[in-house]
């Protein structure tokens, strides 16, 4: 299958600069450079289709096309490698094998944008990404592909590279741009927009490591060839599915978009492994509803997903066999997010403990049919959270409550967990 | 001005407003505990959910982080919005601690109010409850971080309003913890300003620890007389004792908050040592015996010693009241010199800067605070109109310079708000005329008195810093009658007989002073010299008016009665079981009304009040208004 | 006929009187009887002490802003170990209509009634009962409820270990 993130990747290792450009890197920048303008360039990626990659997926190119092109002042742009949704990891695989693909696609966008700074902002436990990415950028550097005046063209930009000092929150963009700006990583109002008013009052845009990674294949290939490798018409390009959980071998695979779910799992993962039976799966990362085998026909794309009662989020797919408790599984991710909470807002710091205790009793077998009312309410009501965090954590509840409520409810009669 | 419907009600919004905002504005008082009218939104707690039915936004939105837009259909008693509320009070109620009973800030709590506002009742919640240890944070402020909300009014107050650095936020989820960095005392001179806005019990004036309730204070609205800002404030007192000082909002003298001076410095009103009885020669007497006995004795002087032998001395602590009627005092007992009790340096600068106020070159707090840039001018704010430093801070953080000008504006002062200023040597070298709104503080302790011609050529607004609550009222009147400074009216060894009217004069000046009368509710050096003593009431004793640095006007009420506190009655701190009409130690009189006294016992005319002739438009000043600017009145009058 | 009536009307009369004859008055012989209420009868006031022997008034001023008729005046003070106790609390009985309101009010079960009804003096002062002649030494009604035990003070145990308390944070901590 066509790969555009994997295509330079070599077995247990990560690729070099050399091979990397034997392969057709930095070609696109050098194209983009010399031949079109950064309108253009902004244009293709709007007429690509490609949306982002990082959980939101909203149209990457519609983002840029909000910051004005006449706002005076510093424009910066942020890539977030802060990978931390549970069960997400593939800007890991990505970077541990091919820094270079980033580097190009930041340059790229920076060119599109007008900015001459941008960050990488990636987790403190990234170690060898960060190296790579280290490495990636001096030599990109020495090759006059970054920097001033970039292959002559009277482009300048650079990228630094920031190691996260902070935990879950700083994935959250305007917590991510306070985090950079040394203050508590605490999110911000929206608006104004970062696309107006963002890192240090200028305008900022913030993408994931794969959607700035497919840009060179954007601008390399054209539009509608990105277009062309999804499995549907309504999507485009590929996505970089990272598959753990009671699979035959779990791994991170470069699959078109609108693939369905059975073909990842049975095709791609050689399907369950032994003396499993697929029961759920979240389709997206933690903060997504569960997926239950009538769904395993559904086009895992954002819109088919979202209609399919889901989130397509990060592409990070857990699978549950059907010895797993339901209610222990969403516990187990709901503590997460309480965990992670940053205690700005009434719901997130004081309602997510609140859902915990609620599933803790339910699993220890004390629970009762009201607090199963009163869990529903938390889902509707944890919705006015300040930031995403909230309502993103009631994702797996949501799940639970629409797709395993017989589940719950045998917890509840039983007065202990059926699993046990 | 965008027109919009609250709760059917149409309400016309200003500019810029919050929907939490347009409701109160016609008596809707949406939940809310992170918003503060001072400090801003924040969106933090979620209480002020409303479900907007119509308009361009659409659904439930927070109040205070949603701009009053034209056409906007909003609804606060959606039940949605209803259940939200609830919910969220629910959720705070977590982790709230079961000490109302314990907690000072019971019967003025904004949690209280609020939880039975959202309809909150009975704890489902089946778990337990995080707790913290405190810290000491000073003699001042008591430290309770169990009862916390996390509503972020505090750090935001220290940090972004007063720029303090030692106190903030640490922690995270429901760890979060509002504390010092480092153990000690807090170092903002505004810290207590932290017991005005925590809407629980969190931060509480230890000073009145466990002293009273909210629904049995003694409150009326005063004026600070810390200093010559004025900043309009809330005495407490109960069982005849003052217990503390909350700060009142006066939108154009001190906006919301006060200074720490004003709030816990010691106000001497219930010390045991206060003058309560009139003395003569140290014998108690009835206050007409003592009046007539001063009367008497201020012949003896004046026969013996001949006329211009008596002085008449106020001071600027001495109310409005006091000081109009000193001239009429001192003629009535045909005085030689009258003084307000300033120094040579203070009565140079005072009647330099009141000929060179008018109405339109002074300066007012909110005039501070809009500045563009602002000029320090010999002065050490924190001692002379600490209020003055955090208006300052507002402006700094719009964007407006702050020049530190002459030797004796020193640079911490300015540190201590978090401001990074320059310093000058010489007036003439602020680059004052090119900004827009120029503002000069001017202190008048130290300094050239020629200045002030320079200040009114540069085309600033200019804030003078009198000394004490009333010195622009007492320099007003100096220039009006010919007072003069303390140290010309006594050095001299011509005075013979004093009256000092709520005066403090240093000790060596009286020693040569045969008779000293006092009239004075502080056991000053003057009290403790007198031959004749009447006690007179304190300023949380009566009515009086303050006029501040910039010529406003402003009356404060009395907030108890006059009288030995219950807790002085007996050693066992009970009060007494007999009946009593009038309280022990009440029979006091505000010191105007004692000169009035002294002037019909004279023999003069008497004035109908203590404002007459061209001060009566300050009869009836409202002490919960805005004050009345009278400065520029002398220039106006020549 | 009327006559009948009438004669009716006077031996239905007596009958009914002749019947009580043989009954037993209700009248109590006091004070050589007495009737015992009940022991939610309202009657003297008294403030009690928690099963630990402290105080358990935290004068917290609830009884006295319950009154209705403003017989209750105390003022606070902070005890040994940071207990809130009254400095002073002094009831007006005189005032007093038994009406119950305080003790509904109070939050730590501080203040009771009880069935104690004889409390006649001749000095009307006399009936102006301070701290001294209301406290006592038992619990009263309630034997168990220690309100410092739930208030999270740090009174009666560390902060952190009562019941239904996490440990105290740690702010240094980095952990979650």
């Amino acid at each position: 299958m066509e790969q555009v993130l994997f295509r330079h990747n070599r077995p247990g290792r990560c690729v070099t600069i050399s091979e990397y450009r034997a392969g057709g890197g930095f070609l696109p920048l050098e194209k983009a450079l010399r031949e079109m303008s950064p309108d253009q360039v902004q244009q293709r990626v709007i007429d690509s289709g490609l949306r982002g990659r990082g959980g939101a997926g909203f149209p990457t190119g519609k983002k840029w096309s909000f910051v004005p092109r006449d706002l005076p002042g510093p424009r910066w742009l942020i890539c977030n490698c802060d990978e931390m949704e549970p069960g997400t990891y593939k800007d890991r695989v990505l970077l541990e094998a091919n820094p270079y693909l980033l580097v190009e696609g930041m340059i790229l966008a920076c060119y599109a944008l007008g900015v001459e700074h941008s960050f990488i902002f990636i987790r403190r436990g990234y170690e060898t990404a960060a190296t790579n990415l280290a490495r990636a950028i001096a030599e990109a550097r020495g090759a006059g592909l970054l920097g001033e005046n970039i292959l002559a063209s009277g482009f300048s930009c650079d990228i630094d590279v920031h190691l996260s000092a902070g935990r879950y929150i700083c994935g959250e963009e305007t917590a991510l741009m306070n985090a950079l700006e040394g203050r508590r990583a605490n999110p911000r109002a929206k608006p104004p927009f970062p696309a107006i008013k963002g890192l240090w009052g200028g305008a900022t845009v913030v993408n994931n490591v794969e959607s700035l990674a497919n840009i060179p294949f954007i601008i390399a290939e054209g539009a509608d060839r990105f277009r062309s490798l999804a499995r549907i018409p309504e999507a485009s390009g590929m996505k970089l599915f990272c598959v753990s959980g009671h699979v035959r071998s779990p791994g991170c695979h470069e699959l078109p978009l609108g693939i369905p779910l059975s073909e990842i799992i049975d095709d791609a993962c050689g399907g369950m492994r032994e003396g499993s039976s697929f029961k759920a799966c979240l389709p997206g990362g933690a903060s997504t509803p569960y997926f239950t085998p009538e769904h395993l026909s559904v086009p895992m794309d954002f819109d088919a997903v979202a209609r399919a009662g889901s989130r397509l989020g990060t592409g990070g797919v857990v699978v549950f066999d059907q010895n797993t408790c339901m209610v222990r599984a969403t516990l187990n991710l709901v503590r997460f997010y309480a965990r992670e909470s940053c205690g700005w807002c009434t719901p997130c710091r004081e309602g997510l403990p609140y859902v915990v205790r609620l599933l803790e009793e339910i699993e220890a077998g004390r629970g009762s049919l009201e607090q199963v009312a009163l869990l529903q309410e938390h889902v509707r009501l944890l919705n006015h959270a300040f930031c995403a965090l909230a309502p993103g954590a009631m994702g797996p509840v949501d799940g639970l409550l629409r797709h395993f409520e017989e589940e719950v409810v045998e917890h509840v009669i039983r007065g202990r967990c059926p699993f046990n | 001005m965008p027109k919009l419907i609250i709760d059917d009600i149409a309400v016309e919004a200003a500019e810029g407003v919050s929907v939490l905002e347009a409701a109160k504005s016609v008596g809707i008082t949406i939940p809310h505990f992170c918003w503060h009218p001072a400090l801003g939104r924040a969106g933090a707690c979620r209480v002020c959910a409303v479900k907007l039915l119509d308009g361009p936004v659409k659904g439930i939105q927070m109040s205070c982080m949603l701009p009053a837009q034209e056409g906007m259909v909003v609804s606060t008693t959606d039940p949605e919005a209803v259940a939200l509320r609830r919910q969220v009070i629910e959720w705070l109620m977590i982790n709230h601690p079961h000490d109302c009973p314990v907690c000072d800030e019971g019967g003025e709590c904004q949690l209280q109010d609020f939880t039975i506002a959202c309809g909150h009742g009975t704890r489902r919640f089946v778990g337990p409850k995080r707790t913290h240890v405190n810290q000491e944070l000073g003699p001042y402020i008591s430290h309770e971080m169990n009862r916390c909300i996390q509503c972020y009014r505090c750090v935001r107050f220290y940090q972004e309003y007063a720029g303090g650095s030692d106190f903030g936020v640490m922690g995270s989820a429901g760890k979060v913890y509002y504390g010092r960095f480092e153990s000690g005392q807090l170092e903002s001179p505004f810290s207590g300003n932290l017991v005005d806005i925590c809407p629980t019990g969190v931060f509480t004036d230890k000073t009145a620890r466990f002293r009273a309730r909210y629904w049995d204070y003694d409150m009326a609205p005063s004026v600070c007389p810390g200093c010559s800002v004025g900043c309009n404030i809330t005495p407490v007192a109960r069982y005849r004792e003052l217990l503390k000082i909350v700060a009142r909002r006066n939108d154009m003298v001190n906006g919301w908050f006060i200074c720490d001076r004003g709030r816990f410095a010691p106000k001497g009103v219930n010390a045991p040592s206060r003058p309560r009885t009139s003395l003569v020669d140290g014998v108690k007497t009835g206050r007409e015996e003592a009046m007539d006995a001063l009367l008497r004795r201020l012949g003896e002087v004046a026969e013996l010693y001949g006329e211009g032998s008596i002085a008449v001395v106020g001071s600027t602590r001495l109310s409005q009241e006091g000081a109009t009627l000193l001239p009429l005092l001192a003629e009535s007992i045909s005085a030689g010199a009258l003084s307000y009790g300033l120094s040579a340096a203070e009565s140079r600068a005072s009647s330099g800067a009141i000929s060179m106020l008018t109405l339109e070159n002074g300066a007012s707090i909110a005039d501070v605070e809009n500045a563009d840039c602002i000029a320090i001018y010999e002065s050490d704010l924190r001692e002379e109109g600490p209020m003055l430093l955090l208006a300052v801070r507002q402006a700094w953080r719009r964007g407006a310079p702050v020049l530190l000008v002459g030797e004796n504006s020193p640079l911490e002062q300015v540190r201590g708000v978090g401001i990074e200023a320059v310093q000058l040597h010489y007036m003439e070298e602020a680059p004052l005329a090119i900004f827009e709104r120029p503002v000069v503080i001017a202190g008048m302790r130290h300094g050239d008195p020629r200045v002030m011609a320079v200040l009114d050529r540069s085309g600033a607004r200019v804030a003078c810093l009198f000394p004490g609550p009333n010195g622009h009222g007492a320099a007003l009147l100096c220039a009006e009658h010919g007072g003069i400074p303390l140290e010309e009216a006594l050095a001299k060894g011509k005075v013979k007989g004093l009256v000092a009217v709520e005066a403090d004069i240093p000790a060596e000046l009286l020693a040569g002073v045969p008779f000293v009368a006092s009239l004075d509710w502080r056991e000053t050096a003057a009290v403790q010299a007198a031959s004749v003593v009447i006690p007179t009431a304190a300023w949380v004793e009566c009515d009086g008016t303050y006029v501040n640095f910039e010529g406003r006007a402003q009356r404060f009420s009395r907030v108890m009665k006059p009288g030995l506190p219950i807790k002085e009655l007996d050693p066992a701190c009970h009060p007494p079981r007999i009946h009593q009409g009038d309280p022990p130690g009440g029979d006091i009189l505000p010191s105007w009304q004692v000169m009035i006294e002294m002037i019909r016992l004279a023999g003069e005319k008497v004035p109908d009040g203590p404002f007459s002739g061209s001060w009566a438009n300050l009869t009836s000043l409202d002490p919960e208004g805005e004050g009345e600017v009278i400065r520029g009145r002398c220039r106006r009058d020549s | 006929m009327r006559v009948i009536d009438d004669m009716t009307a006077i031996l239905t009369g007596l009958w009914t009187t002749w019947k009580h004859i043989l009954r037993r008055p209700v009248t109590i012989q006091y004070p050589e009887e007495k009737r015992i209420p009940s022991p939610r009868y309202r009657a003297r006031i008294i403030l009690t002490r928690d099963p630990d022997g402290g105080e358990r008034c935290v004068a917290c001023y609830l009884c006295s802003a319950a009154c209705p008729v403003d017989c209750i005046s105390m003022q606070a003070e902070e005890g040994e170990g940071g207990r809130r106790r009254a400095a002073w609390f002094r009831i007006n009985f005189s005032r007093c209509i038994f009406c119950g309101f305080c003790a509904e009010a109070c939050p730590t079960m501080a203040i009771q009634m009880t069935p104690d009804y004889e409390i006649c003096r001749r000095d009307v002062m006399d009936l102006v009962f301070e701290k001294e002649d209301l406290l006592v030494e038992h619990c009263g009604k309630d034997p168990e409820y220690n309100f410092y035990r739930h208030a999270g003070i740090g009174v009666t145990q560390p902060r952190g270990e009562g019941e239904g308390e996490k440990p105290t944070v740690d702010v240094r901590g980095l952990m979650p």
